[in-house]
């Protein structure tokens, strides 16, 4: 009896097993994205799990702002995976008030008093820094 | 390619660290495979080698290559001059073969190739990717750079870490792990050092198929590892740069220690070596520290119910397991109390009678969550559903021997989510739902061992 349960549960397990992987390389579309990572480069492959508009406002931010500065980030929700990704990338500097920068992602034309554009890489994405 | 090489590397020299340290606190341990051997080592090393980083930062060393080093090449010179001189010359041309064992069935050629595309998948999936998961950037990869960048752990980085980022209580042990890899390799490549990830995901299929194969034949074993291997929520883990199969891994290889004690040894290398596995998980994650707390329930349950051994035998045990403990979560204390720093999801002054009693009606949503996971194909295949028949057709050996350990071990385990649950500050449904599928993988693996144990008797393979 008990071998007979064994064999019926260890043969749903492999259909479901062969399933599940095939559910993820093909119906979650997987291979598609690992097709992609292959085809990348190490910055590449950041900026594909980033996200392309993201990564290169980053890489700016990176580029524009001294390690030692502080900055604001603009459009991103609180608490989001792109404002942790943002953090991450640009530290060691850091999100703090008051800011030296502002990074606005997502907000056209975005305006703020005592700051001026030092870079804006298209409408929505643009960095302001403080006017002495 | 040179990252490649420098991380290998590094990983060898957790091995040889971790092998040296079980030399040492386990000299006489007998029956373990050398998979297994290699396993306790790369947990070992890579735990204690960045405990080792956090008290050179206390007593103010830069973490550079050479400081990080030193003490630990100095230690395996004198451990290996010290054992060696223990125990006499090898024979000369004493050499390991390595063969395919014979009598293989086909069986077990399918469960090889299964564990086989499981693991090779999950450490494709580690290093094509960059860390990007939530927690693994946010709390983890974040302190590592931090560290990294520092050169340090105490003093500019905790306080950073503490007014600027979330969870600053988290231990750091796989963040200094990270940390030491870009070191090691003097670049910070965040791709490469994922594959601690799934080395310790191949370390767990280790230890679980050794630890089956004392009780079953080498086919049992192998469906158990392969059980285990598969599991979609396992393999997903072992990539994503999460903590929790680490802890798993930890909190396993500690449970095994203490129910092999149990049952043969019962001499202090086990004991030691699952003491020093359930500081490690403690300094892993918070939920190690309830997994310390647990051990110790289940040892004590043991010398309480063990008539053969005098009780000045148990209070040593006891003792000399909840110093080792304590030792290896002291640096870490000491930090959290020196910088005031507490969990921020739990109370632990609400752990009481009162609190719970007046806050029970939250077990409703905890189970509601608990059983979405257990009927949750997609992320567990049929692995609850299956443990819950085979206990009901195995009932009568379900409390037999070293099995009421184990299964005491699992209650107390799930016991102890429920009670931070009820805790917990957060909302118990959002709480429940976000966490109880990562922490159903941190004892996971003890129910797999249950399991296994108790259909030993079936000859089912």
């Amino acid at each position: 009896m008990a071998n007979r349960v064994f064999r019926i549960i260890f043969l749903v397990w492999i259909v479901l097993w062969v399933y599940l992987i095939a559910r993820e390389l093909f119906i979650k579309k997987h291979v598609r994205e690992y097709a992609i990572l292959l085809s990348r480069d190490y910055e590449g492959k950041h900026s594909f799990v980033t996200g392309d508009r993201l990564y290169e406002l980053l890489q700016a931010s990176r580029k524009s702002i001294p390690q030692e500065s502080t900055y604001r980030l603009i459009g991103f929700e609180d608490g989001s995976l792109d404002k942790r990704r943002a953090a991450y990338y640009l530290y060691p500097r850091l999100e703090k008030e008051p800011a030296d920068y502002i990074i606005v992602y997502g907000l056209p034309e975005y305006f703020e008093a005592g700051y001026g554009i030092i870079s804006q890489l298209d409408e929505k994405r643009a960095i302001l820094k403080k006017e002495d | 390619m040179i990252d490649l090489y420098l991380y290998t590397t590094c990983v060898i020299f957790y091995l040889f660290v971790g092998w040296d340290i079980s030399k040492s606190i386990a000299p006489n341990i007998q029956g373990l495979t050398l998979a297994e051997r290699l396993s306790l080592s790369y947990g070992l090393g890579l735990g204690f080698v960045s405990l080792g980083m956090l008290i050179m930062s206390i007593f103010g060393l830069r973490l550079n290559l050479i400081n990080i080093l030193a003490p630990w090449v100095g230690y395996t010179l004198v451990s290996r001059l010290y054992h060696r001189r223990r125990s006499g010359r090898r024979p000369a041309g004493r050499v390991l073969v390595f063969r395919m064992p014979a009598g293989m069935r086909a069986i077990d050629y399918f469960l090889i190739f299964g564990v086989g595309v499981e693991l090779s998948y999950a450490f494709f999936r580690a290093l094509i990717k960059p860390i990007e998961s939530y927690d693994a950037v946010a709390i983890y990869a974040i302190k590592a750079k931090m560290i990294y960048l520092a050169g340090s752990i105490t003093g500019y980085v905790l306080d950073n870490a503490v007014r600027y980022f979330p969870h600053p209580d988290y231990p750091l042990n796989i963040p200094i792990a990270e940390a030491f890899g870009y070191i090691f390799m003097a670049n910070m490549n965040d791709l490469l050092v994922k594959a601690l990830f799934p080395i310790f995901f191949a370390a767990l299929l280790c230890i679980t198929y050794s630890a089956v194969r004392r009780i079953g034949t080498r086919s049992y074993a192998l469906l158990f590892t392969f059980i285990l291997a598969s599991i979609p929520q396992v393999n997903a883990y072992a990539q994503n740069a999460y903590l929790d199969l680490v802890l798993s891994f930890y909190c396993f290889a500690s449970a095994i220690f203490i129910f092999k004690w149990m049952q043969d040894t019962k001499g202090w290398g086990c004991l030691m070596i699952s003491a020093a596995m359930a500081g490690l998980g403690g300094w892993t994650k918070n939920e190690g520290l309830m997994y310390c707390g647990v051990n110790i329930l289940v040892i004590c349950m043991f010398a309480g119910i063990d008539r053969a051994m005098p009780i000045s035998g148990k209070i040593k045990i006891i003792a000399v397991y909840i110093a080792t403990l304590c030792a290896i979560s002291l640096p870490w204390a000491l930090i959290k109390a020196n910088l005031g720093i507490a969990n921020d999801e739990i109370d632990m002054r609400n752990i009481n009678p009162v609190y719970l009693a007046g806050h029970i009606g939250r077990i409703g949503p905890v189970l509601y969550e608990f059983q979405k996971e257990f009927f949750g194909p997609k992320k567990w295949n049929i692995f609850w559903p299956s443990c819950a028949i085979t206990m009901a057709f195995a009932y009568k050996r379900l409390f037999t021997g070293v099995r009421m350990y184990i299964a005491a071990y699992i209650a107390l385990a799930i016991i102890g989510y429920i009670v931070f649950y009820i805790v917990s500050y957060v909302d118990v449904r959002f709480f429940a739902g976000k966490t109880w599928s990562r922490f159903l993988v941190h004892f996971l693996p003890i129910v797999l061992y249950y399991v296994a144990h108790i259909m030993k008797e079936e000859k089912i393979l």
